[in-house]
């Protein structure tokens, strides 16, 4: 484990009786950056996250956490925010912000002004001293997005952070990640909306049937998956089959146009170049030419689509 | 350590904030003082009641109703003595007025001695040495008055037709007058028939106590006290014996000291003796009441917080034993809060109401302050309440909703009713065979032992149910701790019986 690394898994299993909830999973996360944490529904996200922070004990394996081999003795260099989120219905919202964050380690002064700081910042500085019950869902979820950064932490776990949020909130989240981000943070946040994960991550880190699928960067990712190519235009479009590095030409059925279109899925390493000389010496007046990079979407069916499936059917 | 401070400081404040502690901690002691306080509002509400009594033989009557007067007299100078002691200065009066002394002191003579002087004579003496803004006396209001036959009845006819002429007075559907105004009803028909001879029953002879009040007691049992001393008075003057004599020897005061083997053997017993008694039966209700106010809050708390998952921010932050432990000691300063509350509360009101309930007051708090009594009821509530609370903590750490809880309440309540079921046997027999195994077993244990100790039971059971109690909490403390680790983060159906004994016995 390196200066730099605040997290490392290795080997790390976790069963409940018969059933294997994470299999031998083995992963590193370096200082700084946000790290995606993908996975479909019952991947087995959460009870990594929940071991990471040392709420339950791996079955088998180790984590260290900040140099740590338990996570609740640094927990006040960590800050998370599980996926389902509940606070203290009769407290308010500053109180429960400072509550979490003294918890966290912080004195009771300090915690109270990071507080009050904090939801002036994030524009409820009028709701402060409002008791939870009377926040509105949105409100409640940022005061506890808040409760979880308060204390200042330099590794931030976020569990599913979008998930309710409105449009509006979710960019102001994703404005406060990049900002944490900035600041110098290492941030790890498990989703499974890909957008949200294309957008910050720098690093992602794909899980399925409780297994690791991929680890590496967005564009790492992308090459896991052939290159497509949508055409549309008039003239004899079976040309394009008989082209080295095409692998195969499929009818576009998302076209509109009366004319052919059709989807070419290229080899790895072919030259999109190569298709647009065969239109210009094939006579093929082009009316549509898109050199298509597989989504992020795309890469999560393509790899974790059969355990979402399963997770679905179980 | 800072861990479980906060959430225990955190758990006391929330508390605090909720609506439903306080409506607890106020009600109680407001249903005590009201069912202490109804009867007697009620009786006072009603005012004096009229009764009607006719004597056939004439003989009695009169008797009758001199002892009754002497009986209000004496109730008129117990209040005196109750107004005097608070209102009047220790001056000449008390000097002058002898018979004005506590309540258990006042014999027939001083009441005789009372009644001599009047009441107005007396209220004379008092004036000058009266505190400033003291109140005027009230006299007592007499509780019942004796009232003629309404015209029409003939008092010398068939006890059975009096009865039947005056039903309709009796039932309330005509009402009677006295010096007091009017009544909706009558309240008793006496009659003693021309036939009576003391000592012989026979049919149609016996004294007749005509109420529509089943459950009167008051009146009928003074009737027959005054009426028993006043044949026996017959009897003796029949047998020739002197007046004087017989109104010598049924005035008797007798003396009575009683004397308690348990507590110090040569003493007579005192008012603190008497307390010692009924101290721990009120103490080991007021656990009771406590400890299932705060376990209730502990398991509304609990489950709040796994079914909202605030839990696992808690988690986060702190073990699950930091967070159990944190819990038990903020809810349990809430229910010393509730303890100190209601003690003060008693007090207060023993002190605002007169004279003698304060004196019941002082000796109350001699009592709880030098006696061990005070401190073997603290360990026995801490114990209580830790084994309450560690039990609806396991059931709000596998129950999803209070909907779920209750299937695991009922089983625990029926459990916990135990004792107070049995406390009557226990208190009246306390070193018998229920009370002494009942001690052994650590759920009773707290409430068994604290009706027990007025007894002075055997010390090797003290010390020895004691030790299991002791043992018994802390392993139900580590086993609880297992269960609450294991279902914290638990969602979904609650577990099922075998799956909690797995998370209670220890690994293989």
């Amino acid at each position: 484990m390196s200066d730099r690394c605040v997290l490392d898994l290795s080997c790390v299993t976790k069963t409940y009786g018969d059933f294997t909830a994470v299999r031998d999973l083995s992963f590193s996360v370096n200082a700084g950056g946000i790290t995606g944490f993908l996975g479909p529904n019952g991947a087995g996200k959460t009870t990594t996250l929940r071991m990471i922070l040392g709420m339950i004990a791996p079955s088998s394996g180790e984590i260290r956490v900040l140099g740590a081999p338990n996570a609740l003795k640094v927990r006040g260099r960590i800050g998370y925010l599980p996926e389902e989120r509940g606070l203290y219905r009769k407290m308010t919202a500053a109180q429960s912000i400072a509550y979490l964050a003294q918890l966290k380690g912080m004195n009771g002064a300090s915690a109270k002004k990071s507080a009050l700081n904090l939801l002036e910042r994030f524009g409820l500085k009028g709701f402060a001293h409002a008791r939870i019950e009377a926040l509105s869902k949105g409100m409640a979820q940022k005061v506890q997005i808040l409760a979880a950064i308060a204390h200042g932490p330099e590794l931030i776990i976020l569990d599913e952070p979008f998930s309710g949020l409105d449009p509006v909130n979710q960019q102001v989240l994703e404005d406060l990640i990049r900002e944490m981000a900035n600041e110098g943070r290492t941030l790890i946040f498990s989703t499974h909306v890909m957008q949200h994960a294309e957008r910050l991550c720098d690093r992602l880190i794909l899980i399925a049937a409780g297994e690791k699928r991929f680890d590496g960067t967005l564009g790492e990712a992308r090459h896991l998956l052939p290159r497509r190519v949508r055409i549309a235009g008039r003239g004899d479009l079976s040309l394009f089959s008989k082209i080295p590095g095409v692998v195969s030409v499929t009818p576009d059925s998302d076209d509109g146009h009366d004319h052919g279109a059709i989807v070419i899925t290229l080899a790895e390493g072919a030259d999109p170049q190569a298709l647009l000389r065969a239109a210009f010496e094939g006579n093929v007046a082009l009316e549509r030419f898109e050199v298509r990079e597989p989504s992020l979407h795309e890469v999560f069916v393509a790899l974790a689509g059969d355990a979402a499936r399963e997770a679905v059917v179980r | 350590m800072r861990n479980i401070w906060l959430i225990a400081r955190h758990e006391f404040l929330l508390v605090m904030r909720t609506r439903g502690f306080w409506i607890s901690v106020l009600v109680a002691p407001m249903i005590g003082a009201i069912a202490s306080l109804v009867p007697q509002w009620i009786e006072s509400a009603q005012g004096a009641r009229y009764y009607i009594l006719i004597d056939q033989t004439g003989r009695y009557g009169a008797s009758i109703e001199a002892e009754r007067e002497r009986g209000y007299q004496r109730e008129l100078l117990e209040a005196l003595s109750d107004y005097a002691r608070r209102y009047v200065g220790r001056g000449g009066a008390f000097m002058e007025l002898d018979f004005l002394k506590p309540i258990a002191d006042i014999k027939d003579e001083d009441v005789a001695a009372f009644q001599a002087r009047g009441l107005e004579a007396v209220i004379k003496i008092l004036a000058p040495d009266l505190k400033e803004g003291a109140p005027a006396f009230q006299a007592p209001e007499r509780r019942f008055i004796r009232i003629d036959a309404p015209p029409g009845i003939d008092p010398g006819g068939d006890p059975r037709v009096i009865g039947s002429a005056l039903s309709p007075h009796l039932m309330g559907n005509q009402a009677v007058s006295g010096p007091a105004g009017s009544r909706p009803s009558l309240y008793a028909l006496i009659i003693i028939p021309k036939g009576f001879v003391p000592g012989v029953a026979a049919l149609g002879n016996s004294i007749q106590i005509w109420s529509t009040s089943v459950a009167e007691t008051g009146l009928s049992s003074e009737l027959r006290r005054i009426m028993r001393t006043l044949a026996q008075r017959e009897a003796y003057l029949a047998q020739g014996i002197d007046p004087a004599l017989v109104a010598k020897v049924q005035t008797l005061a007798i003396g009575y000291d009683s004397y308690n083997p348990a507590s110090s053997g040569d003493a007579a017993r005192s008012l603190t003796d008497q307390l010692i008694q009924f101290v721990p039966m009120m103490l080991s209700i007021v656990l009771w009441i406590i400890t299932f106010i705060v376990g209730g809050i502990l398991l509304t708390n609990t489950i709040e917080e796994r079914s909202n998952k605030l839990i696992e921010v808690l988690l986060s932050s702190v073990t699950a034993e930091e967070l159990m432990i944190g819990k038990l000691l903020g809810v349990g300063a809430t229910g010393f809060l509730i303890l100190a509350f209601w003690i003060g509360a008693g007090l207060a009101a023993l002190f605002a109401f007169n004279g003698e309930a304060a004196m019941f007051g002082r000796e109350l708090l001699k009592l709880l302050f030098s006696s061990y009594l005070i401190f073997a009821f603290l360990l026995y509530f801490l114990a209580s309440y830790l084994i309450v609370t560690a039990v609806y903590l396991t059931i709000g750490s596998i129950a999803n909703t209070i909907q779920d809880s209750q299937g695991y309440l009922v089983p625990v309540s029926v459990v916990m009713m135990m004792p107070v079921i049995m406390a009557f046997i226990i208190q009246s027999d306390p070193n018998g065979t229920v009370a002494r195994v009942m001690s052994w077993v650590p759920f009773f244990t707290p409430f068994v032992m604290m009706l027990r100790l007025p007894a002075n039971p055997p010390a090797f059971e003290v010390a020895g149910t004691g030790i299991v109690l002791f043992l018994f909490v802390v392993g139900l403390l580590f086993l609880v701790g297992r269960i609450f680790r294991a279902n914290l983060l638990r969602s979904g159906q609650p577990p099922a019986w075998r799956e909690l004994l797995r998370h209670v016995l220890p690994r293989s």
